[in-house]
């Protein structure tokens, strides 16, 4: 394929964001986008139309819950990996019910993240 | 055909010639033959052989005929099914004969046997024989395995149990689950509705989620595994909606369970009470903390010179008891305030001599009570119930004390060997002083020496010696926390970076008297101002008209401290005060002498009493 998959960040960290660009600059893919708090990342993901997008979900101005049901409305075949602490498993839970595709509790390895991305861009449409 | 199964044919015959013709035409892979020769032969074989799939009987024998034999067959349990075909010579019209005989399980062949007849009908019995056949292994391993699988799950000290979709537990589950969910007859019951009033609402809800995903194959199970909600989840367990009291701490874990279309319909689950062991774990972090504590204290206890350490359990119980009393004998709620402002001076003299004698735990301790006590003055009214915390820790304090008591006996004999003499005394008074220094001025990031040649210890009378302690810790902790800058702040004021403090005695006309000076920032005249103005006690205008001199004594009243925050080492304002008055009740007098930028000094006059 000759599209690179599309990554978005969502962090209400600047560091963790630069972490994860960190992580995945030799990995084969393209970081569109990053946002700071909910609101700016649904602006971020109408603008950049990620295919995958990590997502803190403890965030200020709009929670993560509530942004993953509007990116989810806006491109429903988007895989969002929820990233969160391991102390708030019941909102983790919430995610991947509402359709999150995977979770990483924080803090988190390099591993962890490459783990999850691979098997989301293994599995079929990613690009649909 | 399959290869494992042979299957035996019984031919009788009185004439073997016929045999060997039977055998003739039936002769085919897989198939055995078992000869008789008669009626009895066949039963004799019959007692021994079981898995014969056919008997091909000749009816006309001598002795024992066809018939006969067959009926004895018949009737016993072991051949009964066995399937018989009889030959005969007899014609077609008497076949009535066979009349009463099973039908199925019976046949007959005419003499001359036609071989394509004969071997189209064994086929029949023996295809039906193996499908018998099959079917009995089968059962026997269904039989096997549900005999294990009983076995395992009366057996399993955990509850196995298996959800379906609708999150319905299925009727085969472990003895022991009904033990460890306190429920019976849990088949075809919902898990979610069995959480109810158990555990949390939230945590039910997020186990409902969780339980939904785990039956979506698309989501890993390695990423379910780590949010499982269920894992050391206190129940509590109720009866007729009522809390029955029983709680227990629960683990369970699920696993998906694929079926052969790689779906997932059921999960497997278990459950472990793991109470014990966590009620354990926590039994032995209470008693490694013990241990730890007295570790501590018996450390500190052996680098304690014994003398001073009597004084301070003395010293200390004084003290314990006096806020006994105040405790229990503040009835009036006019007095509560005034009660607490006492309390807070004894913990404070016991925290200092704690202090001095490097007791850290029994610090930490004081401090704590002394914690208690402001967050109790801080509330806006009070009534007997806020006093029962300070209660509590003065428990907890006396406690430490008999710890402390009981570890002094104990070491008593080691300690003796190198006990000091009591000409060291002197010497040990200075070390403990220059603890107190070194360890202050440690804790407060500042660089100071002692300087205490002209100094006598023998100056102070026996029984001044804890109460000059007393004050010095006191004075020594202001000196440094609110005297003598940081090194920084030194060095930028172009002094020395290490600050001193001097102690000295002297003696005149039939008194004693120390004094303490250090070359630090001098009393904050300002300060003291405006602290004195803040604490209402007094006028700005009245303040404004005073000499320096008075100004500085109003370090000496209850309520004023110049120091920014609290901390462990001084800085509550009570600390002069309380020197104060216990000089008053000695009939001693305290000077304090101060420059701005230079020095500050207190200088503490006794009469010299009689020993």
């Amino acid at each position: 394929m000759s599209n690179k998959i599309k990554v978005m960040i969502v962090d209400d960290s600047k560091m963790i964001i630069k972490l994860i660009q960190g992580f995945l600059e030799t990995y084969n893919i393209e970081i569109v986008g990053s946002a700071s708090d909910g609101k700016e990342a649904v602006n971020v993901f109408k603008k950049t139309d990620p295919d995958i997008v990590t997502l803190d979900i403890t965030m200020p101005e709009m929670d993560g819950l509530t942004v993953l049901e509007e990116i989810l409305k806006i491109k429903p075949t988007v895989k969002v990996v929820v990233i969160s602490a391991l102390t708030d498993n019941a909102t983790a839970l919430k995610a991947l019910k509402i359709g999150a595709k995977d979770f990483i509790p924080k803090p988190f390895k390099e591993e962890q993240l490459k783990t999850a991305l691979d098997r989301l861009i293994h599995e079929e449409n990613v690009h649909a | 055909m399959d290869n494992d199964l042979v299957q035996n044919i019984m031919i009788v015959d009185d004439h073997p010639e016929n045999l060997l013709v039977l055998e003739n035409i039936l002769e085919a892979p897989g198939l055995n033959f078992i000869r008789a020769e008669s009626g009895e032969e066949t039963l004799r074989i019959m007692l021994k052989q079981r898995d014969v799939a056919l008997i091909l009987l000749d009816v006309q024998m001598p002795g024992m005929d066809g018939f006969e034999t067959a009926s004895i067959l018949r009737s016993a349990p072991n051949t009964k099914h066995i399937p018989i075909i009889f030959v005969t010579a007899i014609s077609k019209e008497d076949k009535n004969v066979f009349k009463g005989y099973e039908s199925g399980a019976v046949d007959y062949m005419f003499k001359p046997v036609d071989p394509d007849i004969l071997k189209s009908k064994v086929q029949v019995f023996l295809e039906l024989d193996r499908r018998k056949r099959v079917l009995e292994d089968k059962n026997i391993e269904l039989h096997e395995a549900k005999k294990n699988t009983d076995k395992i799950l009366a057996n399993v000290r955990n509850g196995l149990f298996l959800l379906d979709q609708k999150l319905d537990f299925k009727p085969q589950y472990s003895a022991a689950l009904e033990r460890i969910l306190l429920t019976k007859n849990l088949a075809n019951t919902n898990f979610i509705d069995f959480l109810n009033d158990k555990i949390p609402d939230k945590v039910k809800t997020s186990c409902n989620d969780y339980l939904e995903l785990i039956f979506q194959d698309n989501m890993p199970e390695s990423t379910l595994d780590k949010l499982n909600p269920l894992s050391e989840i206190e129940f509590s367990f109720t009866e007729n909606g009522f809390e029955s009291g029983i709680k227990k701490i629960l683990n369970f874990s699920f696993k998906r369970i694929y079926n052969s279309d790689k779906k997932i319909d059921e999960v497997i689950a278990t459950v472990a009470d793991v109470t014990e062991k966590i009620y354990l774990a926590k039994k032995l972090k209470e008693s490694e903390d013990q241990y730890k504590k007295q570790m501590e204290m018996a450390f500190n206890i052996l680098h304690v010179e014994p003398a001073l350490l009597n004084e301070f359990m003395e010293g200390l119980e004084a003290e314990l008891s006096h806020i006994d009393n105040l405790l229990e004998y503040t009835k009036k709620s006019s007095e509560y305030a005034k009660s607490l402002e006492q309390i807070f001076r004894a913990m404070h003299l016991v925290k200092g001599n704690a202090s001095l004698l490097d007791l850290k735990f029994f610090v930490n301790q004081a401090h704590e009570f002394e914690e208690k006590i402001i967050e109790v003055q801080n509330k806006k009214s009070l009534d007997g119930t806020d006093f029962l915390p300070l209660v509590m820790k003065l428990s907890e304090l006396k406690k430490t004390g008999s710890e402390i008591n009981s570890l002094i006996d104990r070491i008593k004999n080691i300690q003796s060997h190198f006990r000091p003499k009591r000409q060291y005394e002197s010497e040990l008074f200075i070390k403990s002083i220059q603890n107190l220094v070194n360890n202050t001025a440690e804790d407060l990031n500042k660089k100071i020496t002692l300087n205490h040649k002209d100094f006598d210890f023998e100056l102070i009378p026996y029984n001044h010696r804890l109460l000059v302690r007393e004050i010095l810790i006191q004075l020594i902790r202001n000196a440094i926390s609110h005297g003598i800058e940081t090194p920084d702040e030194r060095k930028k004021l172009k002094k020395k970076e290490t600050g001193t403090l001097t102690l000295s005695s002297y003696e005149q006309n039939g008194c004693y008297g120390f004094s303490l000076k250090d070359d630090g920032k001098g009393l904050q005249i300002e300060q003291l101002k405006q602290k004195a103005v803040k604490s209402g006690k007094f006028k700005k205008t009245e303040i404004d008209s005073w000499s320096n001199e008075q100004i500085m004594n109003l370090i000496f009243l209850q309520g004023i401290s110049t120091a920014k925050y609290v901390d462990q080492i001084s800085g509550r304002g009570v600390g002069m005060a309380v020197i104060k008055e216990k000089i008053d009740k000695h009939d001693g007098q305290i000077e304090v002498n101060s420059q701005a930028g230079k020095f500050c000094e207190f200088k503490i006059t006794f009469k010299k009493t009689k020993e």
